[in-house]
């Protein structure tokens, strides 16, 4: 009888703690012991979730090399290192992009971020490692890149990092110029970048790559002529500042709204975005081509740089 | 040797019918199923096609599942018996030590290995339905070094189990295990770099700890690389003959020595 | 040795620290006799079985078990012994116990199972079909121990407290056992608590206090004399009151 009685108290009391969860939120707002979070992540996790995220883009990069991580490349005496130059320029592009960094294209480019180690063996090696034989050829690997049909297998790690750190812009970017190059199409790219900026609203590589896309794979010289837009105004404070990123950032979007500008014969805003090139950046080569676009008989190169 | 092998074969059989009666292995291969499947079914941004981080997290949980089986296992070959008292019926029957010793360990490592080789059916068969490659040689390779890694974790759980309680032993391994395993190739680095006698103390952890690191091939498996040397596979084969062979010398000398 | 005295313990001492745990013990069993060993609590009852066994060595005197070491695997494989706590691996049902203490006696399977379906049968164990050894009683348990003493058809049977955790139908079962099995020449030695027991079916009996030996003797040299003649023994050699 007093067991049945128990038994029938469990709903009622069951019903009271689900009400009370719904409304003392509601009820005492801000002066709950907890304070809200923008999501779970964020309450578990707290500041640890930008750590994780990058974790999640270095792991992207580990699988953009094959698997091959810095420390298997380096510290191996006698180890054959491949790195074919040849390859090295096919995929210098792609390899830009897939990191997110913003390398210069020139001759002399090199993996900065994987020194393949001939200097710096003899000071972290360890002395009668009586293993050294194994541990060599068990994990030591060539250098590799996964082939461009491969460029999937990185969007898992890549989601994860965005999901992580929402305001990593690194992972945005690169999620986007992988999400582009697998789909073949630009609208996912272009949503994940967008969303970026409703957190990140003062990126300007986020409003630059919006740009690039919309204007390279949508053809939309208008809405990219906004982003390059933004771009310029939201570099325009750490440009200032010295920030050389910045300052490439500025003048190479100045370089596409003066394209699309020479397009569409706007002379006037042309040469608006000329002076402001030369009164930043005079000797740059894109404001040479800037400069060539004002010229009646050549025009600019309207192309990509 | 018939009734040293029928001794034997008794004592290993024992282990593996408790691993598969306790259901350890079935609770951890639903636990596999249910972290893999959401994997299995996710398309990032919308996007289907990526195989290799489900490959990646298979293989982690196979060598997760696979030190936890067999360090479990082997912790659990000794005390339990002298706790229940197990052991004194077992000494009373015309079998020596050395030999309860080896067919204890045969036993563990029957039992490791079985479900080793579960779990890599499945993921053989996941991985070729899923791509259409069948066990490619570097997975068998994969498959014989995870042996050998399994062997030297056996032999260290059951020379723990003769010393320790199965809790401090289970610990001690799974930090020796775990530590070495990702660590252990950045040991030689960390000895150069650091002043003596953090140095002295490293440089000891590298010569004699179980360097269960030689035995991972998750990376040439995820990612395709080629396979290694058979050379290779031979040296990584006979470390762990080795390692495995001094720590059940080690286990037998305490073994005889030990009371009841 | 004597030719029928499959036991002998001369001077045998173990000491525990200070404490002797056995005191100068000299104790023969004959060839085919029950014997029965008493003491209470702490007598060294276990300790005595231990030397017996090999499990520990004495600190002086020797032992002899059929003849030879209790340690050479020769010795043992002629011993069955039923150890104190029945406890035995809850994850095996009682074939495969058998079949796992068969194996390490070195036996084939042929005669593994033949002998395991007899002796399932013959202790009572015959409906306990594939349950495991965890889902037994305790009265299970000690059959099962039983068994597994006699699947290698021992000579010398050394049982430690086996009527422990019966009832009473199946101490009946087991006293008949016991005499069946002293019926077919093997000797058994046990030691147990339970004086009317003792007194029904031991040969000879005897008695422990503080480690040493206060009493030998034959049981039917004082049977006869009333049930509790026994008790009075016990209670005698142990320095309790007796009432009369």
């Amino acid at each position: 009888m007093r067991n049945r009685w128990l038994d029938l108290l469990l709903l009622p009391a069951l019903l009271a703690v689900v009400l009370l969860a719904r409304t003392l939120p509601a009820r005492y707002g801000t002066a709950m012991p907890q304070v809200p979070g923008d999501d779970l992540l964020q309450l578990v996790l707290g500041d640890a979730r930008r750590q994780l995220g990058q974790q999640m883009l270095a792991q992207a990069d580990n699988y953009y090399h094959g698997g091959v991580t810095h420390a298997d490349c380096t510290g191996l005496q006698g180890h054959e290192h491949h790195h074919d130059h040849e390859h090295h320029h096919d995929h210098a592009h792609d390899h830009d992009h897939a990191h997110g960094h913003d390398h210069h294209h020139d001759a002399d480019h090199h993996h900065t971020s994987h020194d393949h180690g001939t200097g710096t063996e003899a000071s972290f090696t360890m002395r009668h490692d009586p293993w050294r034989w194994i541990s060599s050829h068990v994990h030591a690997q060539h250098h590799r890149h996964i082939a461009e049909e491969q460029f999937g297998e990185l969007l898992p790690w890549l989601w994860a990092a965005c999901r992580a750190a929402p305001d990593d812009i690194q992972a945005r970017l690169t999620a986007a110029y992988v999400i582009e190059r697998v789909s073949g199409e630009a609208h996912t790219a272009i949503r994940l970048l967008e969303e970026g900026l409703e957190v990140v609203p003062d990126s300007p590589e986020l409003a630059f790559s919006l740009g690039e896309m919309n204007l390279i794979r949508l053809k939309d010289e208008a809405t990219a002529e906004q982003w390059f837009g933004q771009s310029l105004t939201n570099s325009a404070p750490r440009a200032a500042q010295g920030d050389e990123d910045a300052r490439l950032l500025t003048i190479r979007s100045l370089h596409y709204l003066a394209v699309l500008a020479h397009r569409r014969n706007d002379t006037a805003r042309l040469q608006e975005l000329v002076r402001q090139a030369e009164a930043e950046y005079p000797t740059h080569k894109l404001t040479q081509a800037m400069r060539r676009m004002l010229r009646p008989e050549g025009g600019g190169s309207g192309s990509r740089q | 040797m018939i009734v040293w092998l029928r001794q034997v074969r008794a004592l290993a059989a024992l282990a593996v019918l408790e691993l598969y009666r306790r259901k350890d292995l079935a609770v951890v291969l639903i636990l596999s199923l249910l972290i893999l499947c959401p994997l299995i079914f996710f398309t990032p941004f919308g996007i289907s096609g990526a195989s290799r981080y489900v490959n990646e997290m298979a293989m982690l949980l196979i060598w997760i599942f696979s030190a936890v089986i067999a360090l479990g296992v082997s912790a659990r070959l000794f005390p339990p018996e002298f706790e229940s008292r197990t052991i004194f019926p077992l000494l009373a029957k015309p079998v020596g030590r050395g030999t309860l010793l080896v067919g204890k360990y045969l036993g563990a490592c029957a039992a490791s290995l079985s479900a080793l080789l579960l779990f890599y059916l499945a993921y053989g068969v996941l991985v070729g339905v899923r791509q259409g490659v069948w066990f490619p040689v570097v997975f068998l390779q994969a498959l014989l070094l995870h042996a050998g890694f399994v062997i030297v974790v056996a032999a260290l759980g059951l020379l723990g189990s003769l010393v320790l309680t199965p809790s401090a032993n289970l610990t001690i391994c799974a930090l020796l295990v775990g530590g070495m395993f990702f660590y252990g190739q950045r040991l030689p680095a960390l000895v150069a770099a650091q002043p003596p006698p953090a140095n002295a103390i490293l440089g000891l952890i590298h010569w004699i700890g179980p360097h269960v690191e030689f035995f991972d091939m998750r990376r040439r498996v995820v990612h395709e690389w080629p396979p290694l040397p058979w050379r290779v596979c031979g040296a990584v084969m006979l470390y762990a003959v080795a390692y495995a062979t001094v720590c059940l010398l080690a286990a037998r000398s305490i073994f005889m020595r030990k009371k009841v | 040795m004597a030719t029928n005295n499959v036991v002998e313990l001369h001077g045998v001492t173990r000491r525990f620290g200070a404490v002797a745990a056995v005191d100068r013990l000299s104790l023969e069993v004959r060839q085919g006799e029950i014997m029965g060993f008493l003491g209470t609590n702490g007598a060294g009852k276990t300790t005595t079985i231990k030397l017996m066994l090999g499990f520990t060595h004495p600190d002086e005197g020797t032992v002899s078990i059929l003849g030879g070491a209790p340690e050479r695997p020769a010795t043992r494989r002629r011993i069955g012994y039923m150890p104190e706590t029945a406890y035995y691996y809850p994850y095996l049902n009682i074939h495969e116990l058998l079949r796992f203490y068969g194996g390490i006696c070195g036996m084939d399977t042929a005669t593994i199972r033949a002998r395991s379906a007899r002796l399932i049968g013959r202790v009572g164990l015959a409906d306990a079909g594939r349950r495991l050894l965890r889902h037994y009683s305790k009265g299970m348990l000690q059959r099962a121990g039983i068994a597994q003493a006699l699947l290698h058809d021992p000579d010398l049977l050394i049982l430690d407290e086996p009527i422990t955790g019966l009832d009473p139908l199946a101490r009946i079962q087991f006293r008949d056992l016991l005499l069946e099995l002293r019926g077919e020449g093997k000797t058994i030695f046990f030691s147990s608590h339970e004086l009317s027991e003792a007194e029904l079916i031991c040969d000879r009996v005897a008695i422990l206090k503080h480690g040493a030996l206060v009493w030998c003797g034959a049981v039917h040299e004082v049977a006869g004399d009333g049930a509790q003649n026994l008790e009075r023994i016990f209670l005698r050699q142990l320095g309790e009151e007796v009432a009369p």
